[in-house]
């Protein structure tokens, strides 16, 4: 198994280890519920770990919604996840969609699935952005209800479902129409991901829209050298995301999987943290990033 | 948004983006000091109802 899935796995079992809910259908109340994982995994999930960034940047702000006796509790609350994802963007840029993300896993199993393959239209990129604008800052600001929660397939995905399977020891509550609604989401994603790739990081998430905004400029990234590429688009063919690579690397849509650099015969992708990688590049010829 | 400079600036650019991250890791650990972490904490350890459907 290459070495990215292999993480991927060990990420995901890491976010969901709490095994002894089986036992007390409760969930995890420990501290480690006060740190963000750095990927989408949802803490409705009965065995999750860590608390959902998104989840808690949605909380941060519908805390402002509840008036001025909130307002410095939220206040610490938004820069306190705001830091923590700023923080990994500013690192890793989308490294985390790649290789940690437990969503990201789902859509690369799923779209392996033999089916007929459909492009992403360009102009459809630009959801997880109006996705972050209205469902997680502007609308929990305005009515203090968690918007993207509420509609995330993710939370049906690795909540609602393992909730359903092993309910908890205070009790299910009466499922009414908008579960249905949300599992009619969770369906339509989960079909979505087998007929293109990685639908969901490129159109509606919107942790994968903060993190995209630091491609450009964080301390991980990739180069291409012009001087060894010989233009074969291995590396185009190969990306999840669909981009032109050897014109635009750094793309906010690139969620760093370095298919392309395993790809790429010629060994003119590199990727890393090391600036001297970029000082041997610099003297080289590249395509802008 | 943000602009790389091009060859000889990429150092200086990194040492800036070296610089923004320890003022980002300060803030936010200064902010989970005074309250934002026991704010997540006391939200993570409810069953998010929004996440799995329940109005």
């Amino acid at each position: 198994m290459p070495k990215r899935r292999l993480l991927q796995f060990a990420c995901a079992i890491a976010a969901n280890p709490w095994v002894f809910y089986l036992k007390t259908r409760k969930i995890y109340q420990g501290h480690a519920k006060g740190l963000c994982f750095p990927g989408l995994n949802c803490y409705a999930c009965p065995f999750a770990l860590l608390s959902c960034p998104i989840g808690s940047i949605q909380h941060s702000f519908s805390l402002f919604h509840r008036g001025l006796d909130f307002f410095q509790k939220a206040f610490y609350s938004l820069i306190y996840t705001g830091g923590v994802v700023i923080l990994i963007g500013m690192i890793t840029g989308r490294l985390v969609c790649g290789w940690v993300c437990p969503i990201g896993l789902i859509q690369d199993i799923l779209h392996k699935i033999p089916a007929p393959k459909i492009r992403l239209p360009e102009k459809m990129k630009v959801l997880k952005y109006l996705t972050l604008t209205f469902l997680v800052f502007i609308l929990p600001l305005l009515t203090g209800v968690h918007w993207f929660s509420r509609l995330c397939p993710a939370g049906s995905l690795q909540g609602a479902v393992p909730l359903l399977i092993f309910k908890p020891a205070s009790g299910m509550p009466r499922l009414g129409p908008f579960f249905w609604f949300k599992i009619s989401i969770l369906a339509l994603v989960v079909i979505w991901m087998i007929l293109t790739s990685r639908p969901f990081c490129r159109t509606l998430c919107p942790l994968g829209a903060i993190y995209g905004l630091f491609n450009g400029i964080s301390l991980y990234r990739l180069e291409v050298s012009r001087e060894k590429c010989t233009g074969c688009g291995k590396c185009v063919t190969v990306c999840p995301v669909e981009i032109n690579v050897k014109d635009n690397a750094n793309s906010p849509e690139c969620v760093r999987c370095l298919e392309c650099k395993k790809a790429c015969d010629s060994g003119a992708i590199k990727s890393g943290f090391n600036p001297t990688f970029s000082k041997e590049y610099r003297k080289s010829k590249r395509y802008s990033s | 948004m943000f602009e790389i400079k091009e060859d000889n600036d990429l150092l200086t650019n990194r040492k800036m983006i070296l610089v923004a991250v320890l003022v980002v890791f300060i803030a936010m650990f200064l902010a989970a000091f005074f309250g934002g972490f026991s704010s997540i904490l006391a939200n993570g350890r409810t069953i998010c109802l929004d996440c799995i459907g329940i109005l």
